[in-house]
């Protein structure tokens, strides 16, 4: 092997197969780094919708100066039994959830210390299905998502910058403690519910947040419950709905549909369109990784097939004298092996020492920020090397026994 | 191993329409190369004996008729069923007329390269049979600065440097001075006579100075 070696080297070009490496290397490193952006941006924006399931859109009616006036006497915007049917049957929306409010007067107290604050708050409801079942609460606490009205507790969602206005506004004007996402199960709130029949008094356990609801969400059959006992004889009509999508939430088609109807999603439309632009971003960047991964592939392919045709002498000499084809090939294919392994695992070692950096960025952007696990990275570097180097030792053999067997 | 090679019927396609066969006592003809046995063809330029070598050791297959080499664990085994590489590196070994060494190595480097697909030879053994046809002051010199009759006195111990049935010298003396050619026939002698090989050698004229069994006119 080491007398083939010294044999078959000649003719090997320095430059061509630096050139490869360089080029195979600025590929990996890119085809890498986006790799983990996409996984890192999954997490990031899959972070607080683990508390409802799949991809959803929220959608409204308009707010005009005809319902303005209409709402004065009871007549709010709200969808037929006929619009939701449509809805149901487009082919991007598996389900249909109604967001049932409470039709009853809601307080809501936090003491902390000293300080006492009491408000009127509003609860609303979804379907159970779009709320994911024995979730991971905050604190990792698991609850249910259930109460009655015989319950001591009742679990809510609230949003995101709710907390945030405690945390950043309230708290550090009146000299309390600023509560993280952890501790967020332990915030001391109490629900009153103002029923015909007397108050009634909870504690609200904040099991997650959200945020793309502007709403604060309770059990569906707690509201439920409490609509029937404590606003008798009230008729909701569903005012905003809750889309569950099985295609991208970017689909197009299905906000088409909704602008053409004038319908308003909520919130939710920047978002999504951020995130398909964001995600479209890190496709280009892995796409250009990829095509630099290409064009160095077959840069090297093309210095093999150049070198052996410069060595055929020496093939077809070697083949003579009772070297078989793949003895040969095995010089050249352990060239390309070797490359392929040095380039993938440099691209590797080199992702991961630029990967702090990036990280510290991502942080900075985003408080919720937590970096997703690099050992997809790694597998994916592992598996290009083995992919590269496969392609690689099949078209060297091919070329290898091209030559010898044009002999016969 | 291969007991005996033989030649039915073969002729080379090229010469299909040429008179120069008719007088060939192996063209057209029915003849059988046996195991401790040495045979001389000798022919004039374009004859066809580089073809006859071709044939034999499996590069060409352009010709019609049939080659049988009788083995004697297989059977009887017809050309187009061989696997010639494994050939090459058990039982049958040529030295070319062109030499096909790789100029760039020394002869030390051509012959271990060879020798290293079957393990036959040490590099000191090879360095010996290198010095005893009196290359002793060209051993680590690369091939491509040596002479012809140098270069074929490499080929010529590369050929010897694995194990065979048969062994298949094209031309082996053409540009050596008859002391050479003695001291390479002296080699040659003693090895068919440690393995009871078959020796083949072609000529042009000028033959190597053996004991022949047989000569044949092709």
């Amino acid at each position: 092997m080491k007398l083939l070696f010294k044999l078959l080297k000649q003719n090997i070009s320095p430059l061509q197969l630096l050139g490869f490496i360089i080029v195979n290397f600025i590929g990996g490193v890119i085809v890498l780094s986006g790799m983990q952006a996409s996984f890192d941006f999954r997490k990031l924006s899959g972070k607080e919708d683990q508390l409802l399931s799949g991809g959803y859109v929220v959608i409204s009616k308009p707010v005009t100066s005809v319902s303005t006036v209409g709402s004065l006497f009871g007549l709010r915007p709200s969808f037929s039994k006929s619009e939701i049917k449509e809805l149901e049957e487009l082919s991007s929306v598996s389900s249909v959830g109604a967001f049932v409010p409470a039709e009853f007067e809601i307080k809501a107290a936090l003491a902390i210390g000293a300080v006492k604050v009491k408000s009127d708050i509003f609860l609303e409801a979804v379907p159970d299905e779009f709320i994911k079942n024995d979730y991971n609460a905050v604190g990792g606490v698991h609850r249910p998502w259930s109460a009655t009205l015989e319950s001591d507790t009742v679990p809510i969602i609230i949003p995101r910058n709710y907390f945030n206005l405690y945390n950043f506004g309230f708290a550090a004007s009146h000299g309390l403690p600023q509560i993280s996402d952890e501790l967020l199960g332990e915030f001391p709130i109490k629900l009153y519910i103002y029923g015909s029949d007397g108050i009634r008094e909870y504690d609200a356990v904040v099991c997650g947040l959200t945020n793309r609801l502007n709403t604060i969400l309770a059990p569906l059959d707690f509201i439920s419950e409490a609509n029937a006992v404590c606003a008798p004889g009230v008729e909701s009509r569903p005012s905003r709905l809750i889309l569950a999508t099985d295609a991208s939430e970017a689909d197009e088609s299905l906000f088409g549909y909704l602008n053409e109807r004038e319908y308003v999603v909520e919130g939710d439309s920047s978002h999504v369109r951020l995130q398909t632009f964001i995600y479209s971003l890190i496709f280009v960047v892995i796409a250009v990784g990829l095509l630099f991964s290409l064009l160095a592939f077959s840069l090297l392919v093309i210095s093999i097939v150049l070198l052996i045709e410069k060595n055929r002498e020496k093939i077809i000499n070697l083949y003579y004298i009772g070297y078989t084809p793949r003895q040969i090939a095995g010089t050249y294919m352990a060239l390309a092996v070797v490359a392929d392994v040095v380039v993938w695992v440099s691209a590797l070692v080199a992702t991961l020492l630029l990967y702090p950096s990036f990280s510290d960025i991502m942080s900075n952007a985003s408080p919720t920020f937590v970096p997703a696990a690099l050992s997809s990275v790694v597998w994916a570097a592992l598996l290009s090397a083995i992919l590269f180097a496969l392609m690689h030792c099949a078209m060297i053999l091919r070329q290898v026994r091209k030559h010898c067997l044009r002999l016969k | 191993m291969i007991e005996s090679i033989s030649f039915k019927n073969v002729k080379p396609k090229f010469i299909d329409d040429a008179p120069a066969g008719a007088s060939s006592m192996v063209w057209n003809c029915n003849i059988t190369f046996n195991r401790g046995c040495s045979y001389l063809v000798e022919a004039a330029s374009g004859r066809g004996k580089s073809s006859f070598c071709s044939f034999l050791y499996g590069l060409r297959s352009d010709f019609g008729g049939n080659i049988i080499y009788k083995h004697n664990g297989c059977g009887a085994l017809q050309h187009a069923d061989c696997d010639f590489q494994l050939l090459r590196r058990e039982s049958i070994s040529m030295m070319f007329q062109e030499l096909r060494l790789f100029p760039e190595l020394s002869p030390v480097d051509n012959v271990m390269l060879k020798s290293n697909l079957t393990g036959f030879a040490t590099e000191t053994e090879v360095r010996g049979m290198l010095e005893r046809l009196g290359l002793a002051g060209h051993l680590d010199t690369p091939c491509a600065v040596l002479s012809f009759g140098q270069q074929q006195r490499v080929a010529f111990v590369r050929a010897l440097c694995q194990p065979f049935d048969f062994i298949l010298l094209d031309e082996p003396v053409s540009h050596l001075d008859n002391e050479n050619a003695a001291v390479m026939s002296a080699m040659l002698k003693e090895r068919q006579l440690q393995n009871g090989a078959g020796v083949i050698i072609t000529s042009i004229g000028y033959r190597m100075p053996y004991l022949y069994d047989k000569i044949l006119n092709l």
